[in-house]
C-alpha cells in the first residue's frame, strides 16, 4: 500500500516534471547559452539575446499589440463572463441549454474550427479583418472561461445574502454592489489573470483572424521561420513564461482563498 | 379607512404542481408576538418570504396598514427578516452588518456608530464591532442577525426560525431575550417555528397550520386546551388520542363509545351543536389531566377505566405512566414528581392494576 503511493507519487513527479516543466527549464537555461543553436554543448553565459531581443522594433510592437488587446478583452470578457455566471448560478430560463452549450465551445471545440468558424463569420457580415475582429474572437472564447471560474464561486455562495442585502434596503444592483461582488472578488480576478493569458497567448485563433496585426504568437511564428532568430524568441519566451506563471500563481491563490469563503480580507 | 398592523388575506401560493399555502388569511396587530407554527414543509416559511416579499403570492394580499404592499419589493417594505441561517454577511465585520441598514437609509455615520454601540451593549456584544461572522458562535451570529434587522426600527420583523440551530440551554436563553427585545422595540413580530414548546412560551397568538392551511389562530392556552381538530391536539404539547362513535348528546356533553375502553363522556371545545349519535369522532385527553391511583376514584361524574401499568418513565419533574386499558390501548399519565424523594403517593410500580380517571371536561371531543 505505501510502497504502491509513493510508486505513483514518484510517476506523477516524473510526468509533470519531464513533460511539462523540464523543456521550460531548458528553453529558460539555454536561453542564456551563448550560442546560436539550442544544444549542448554549453559555449557560456550570455545576456546577449536578450539585448538583441530588447533590440527588435518589430517584437516591441508585437508585444505591444497583444498587450493592448489582451487588456481590452479581458475587460469586456470580465464584465460579460460575471453576467453570464450569475445567470448560470441562479436562475432558470429557457435556452439554458444553448447558453450552457455556449459555455462550453472554448473547451471542446478544437480552436482551429473556431478560428475557420469565425473568419467565416467576418466575411459573412463584411467585418474587415483588424484588431477588432482580433478583439472580438478573443471575447468569444474568453467569457466562457470567466463565466466558469467565477459560477464556480458563484454555486458556493449563500443566495440569501442577497435576499438579506435586499431586505434591508438595496436595489437589486445595490445588493450586487455590497454584498456579491466583493465576496466573489477574488475569482474574479483570478478569471482576469487566467483571461488575459489566455487572449495573450492565442494562436491559432489568431492567425485566421489577424489581417496585417502582428501580436506575439504571430510574431514569434514568423520569426521561428528563420534560424537566425532562434536565440530570441528563446530569450523572450522565457521572460513571457516566467511573468505568466507568476500570474498563474497568484490567480490561483486568490481563487483558492476566495473558495475557503474568506473573501477579499 | 386605514387598519393598523398587517394583514394578510387569502394568500394562495404553488410551486409547479405543489400547492404551498392555500387560501390563507390573518391579521397581526402592532406590537404583538405572533408564531406561525406547523410541521416543516408546511408552508410557513412561504407565508414569511411573500410577507417580506422576496416571493410574489398567486392571489392574495398583503397590507401594512392599510396600505396593499402585496407587490412591493423587500427593499420599500418597513419589514425587516432574520434569516434562519441568518445569512450574514461573510465579508464585513459585525459593526459593518449591523450598519449595513442605516447605511442604506442615509444615517449619518455618528448616529450609526452611536446606535450600534448601544444595540451591542444590549445584546452583550460590545467589543464585537471588528469581530467576523465567522469568528462568532451560533448564538453570538443569531444575535448579530437580530440587530441588523432591529435598528432601523422596522415595523415588522419576520423570524424564520431563528433558533433552530442552537443548542437548548442558549435557545430557552434568547428566548427570553428575544421577548424582552419586542417589548422594549414596540416591533410587531412574526416568528416561524416547528417547536410547539417555543410558540406556546413566546406567542401571544400563535397560528397553526398543516399542508398549506392555517388550521387554528388563537392565544396559546385556547390552542392548547381548546383545539378545533385532531391535528392540532396532536401537534400541540403531549395527548392521548382515541376513536370513537357518538351515542347520545345530553346538554353541553356527549357519550362516546371507544372500542375495548368502553363509554367515554366529554365536550366539544367548540360547542355540541355538530354532535349527534353515530357520528365518528376523536377524543383527546392530555395525560396531565389524567388521574392514576390503585383504588376505584369515587369522584362524581368522572370518567374512569381500569388498567395495568405497563411502563413508568421518570422524568425529573414529573412521572409519566403508560397504562393498557384492558385489552386495547395504551394511555399516557404524567404526575407531577411533589414528594422529596419523587415517588408517588402510593408507590405505584410496573405490572399493577390501577384506575385511570378524568373529567367530561378534559375528555375533548373533535370531529374528524
Amino acid at each position: 500500500m505505501r510502497k504502491g503511493r509513493f510508486l505513483l507519487g514518484f510517476y506523477t513527479y516524473a510526468v509533470l516534471g519531464l513533460l511539462i516543466y523540464m523543456p521550460i527549464v531548458i528553453l529558460i537555461v539555454f536561453s542564456f547559452n551563448d550560442s546560436r543553436v539550442l544544444s549542448l554543448p554549453w559555449e557560456g553565459f550570455t545576456l546577449r539575446w536578450y539585448a538583441a531581443a530588447l533590440a527588435r522594433p518589430d517584437l516591441h510592437k508585437a508585444i505591444w499589440t497583444s498587450l493592448w488587446i489582451a487588456a481590452v478583452v479581458t475587460v469586456v470578457s470580465l464584465v460579460l463572463g460575471v453576467l453570464a455566471a450569475n445567470a448560470m448560478a441562479r436562475y432558470r430560463y429557457r435556452g439554458r441549454l444553448v447558453f450552457t452549450g455556449y459555455i462550453a465551445v472554448p473547451f471542446v471545440v478544437p480552436w482551429l474550427l473556431l478560428g475557420i468558424a469565425l473568419l467565416l463569420f467576418f466575411n459573412l457580415v463584411g467585418l474587415r479583418l483588424s484588431a477588432l475582429t482580433i478583439i472580438l474572437s478573443h471575447i468569444a472564447f474568453d467569457v466562457p472561461l470567466v463565466a466558469v471560474l467565477v459560477a464556480a464561486r458563484m454555486h458556493q455562495f449563500d443566495p440569501w445574502l442577497e435576499a438579506a442585502a435586499r431586505d434591508l434596503g438595496c436595489t437589486p444592483w445595490q445588493a450586487f454592489r455590497y454584498v456579491t461582488l466583493p465576496i466573489i472578488a477574488p475569482a474574479v480576478i483570478a478569471a482576469g489573470i487566467f483571461a488575459f493569458n489566455w487572449s495573450f497567448d492565442a494562436f491559432v485563433v489568431t492567425h485566421f483572424v489577424s489581417g496585417t496585426q502582428v501580436t506575439f504568437p504571430l510574431w514569434v511564428w514568423s520569426a521561428l521561420r528563420f534560424a537566425k532568430n532562434l536565440p530570441i524568441v528563446n530569450a523572450v519566451s522565457s521572460v513571457i513564461v516566467v511573468v505568466e506563471m507568476g500570474l498563474v500563481v497568484v490567480a490561483e491563490m486568490l481563487r483558492r482563498r476566495g473558495d475557503a469563503g474568506e473573501g477579499w480580507w | 379607512m386605514s387598519v393598523a398592523g398587517l394583514q394578510v388575506t387569502h394568500l394562495s401560493k404553488r410551486f409547479g404542481k405543489k400547492v404551498a399555502v392555500q387560501d390563507v388569511s390573518f391579521s397581526v396587530q402592532p406590537n404583538e408576538f405572533f408564531c406561525l407554527l406547523g410541521p416543516s414543509g408546511c408552508g410557513k416559511t412561504t407565508i414569511l418570504r411573500m410577507i417580506g416579499g422576496l416571493l410574489m403570492p398567486d392571489t392574495g394580499r398583503v397590507a401594512l396598514n392599510g396600505r396593499d404592499i402585496t407587490f412591493d419589493p423587500p427593499e420599500k417594505r418597513d419589514i425587516n427578516i432574520v434569516f434562519q441561517n441568518y445569512a450574514l454577511f461573510p465579508h464585513m465585520t459585525v459593526y459593518d452588518n449591523i450598519a449595513f441598514g442605516p447605511r442604506r437609509q442615509g444615517w449619518p455615520e455618528d448616529r450609526i456608530r452611536r446606535e450600534v454601540g448601544r444595540l451591542l451593549d444590549i445584546a452583550h456584544l460590545a467589543g464585537y464591532e471588528r469581530k467576523y461572522p465567522r469568528q462568532l458562535s451560533g448564538g453570538e451570529q443569531q444575535r448579530v442577525a437580530l440587530l441588523r434587522a432591529l435598528i432601523t426600527r422596522p415595523q415588522v420583523l419576520l423570524l424564520d426560525e431563528p433558533l433552530g440551530a442552537l443548542d437548548l440551554k442558549i435557545r430557552q436563553q434568547l428566548q427570553l431575550e428575544l421577548i424582552n427585545i419586542q417589548d422594549a422595540f414596540h416591533i410587531t413580530f412574526i416568528y416561524v417555528t416547528h417547536d410547539q414548546s417555543e410558540a406556546l412560551a413566546m406567542g401571544d397568538r400563535i397560528a397553526v397550520m398543516n399542508q398549506g392551511r392555517i388550521l387554528q389562530i388563537g392565544d396559546p392556552r385556547t390552542i392548547y386546551e381548546a383545539p378545533v381538530n385532531r391535528f392540532v391536539a396532536y401537534f400541540i404539547g403531549n395527548t392521548n388520542l382515541f376513536e370513537g362513535t357518538v351515542q347520545e348528546v345530553v346538554g353541553a356533553q356527549a357519550r362516546v363509545a371507544v372500542p375495548e375502553v368502553g363509554d367515554v363522556w366529554g365536550v366539544c371545545p367548540h360547542g355540541a351543536q355538530a354532535l349527534r349519535p353515530g357520528l365518528a369522532v376523536t377524543l383527546s385527553i392530555r395525560p396531565e389531566k389524567i388521574h392514576i391511583s390503585r383504588h376505584e376514584p369515587r369522584q362524581e361524574g368522572w370518567n374512569r377505566v381500569a388498567g395495568v401499568v405497563q411502563d413508568i418513565i421518570y422524568l425529573g419533574v414529573s412521572t409519566e405512566y403508560i397504562v393498557r386499558l384492558g385489552q386495547g390501548p395504551t394511555v399516557r399519565v404524567f404526575t407531577q414528581n411533589l414528594r422529596p424523594n419523587g415517588d408517588h403517593a402510593e408507590a405505584i410500580t410496573w405490572d399493577d392494576p390501577v384506575w385511570v380517571a378524568w373529567r367530561p371536561a378534559h375528555a375533548l371531543i373533535l370531529p374528524d
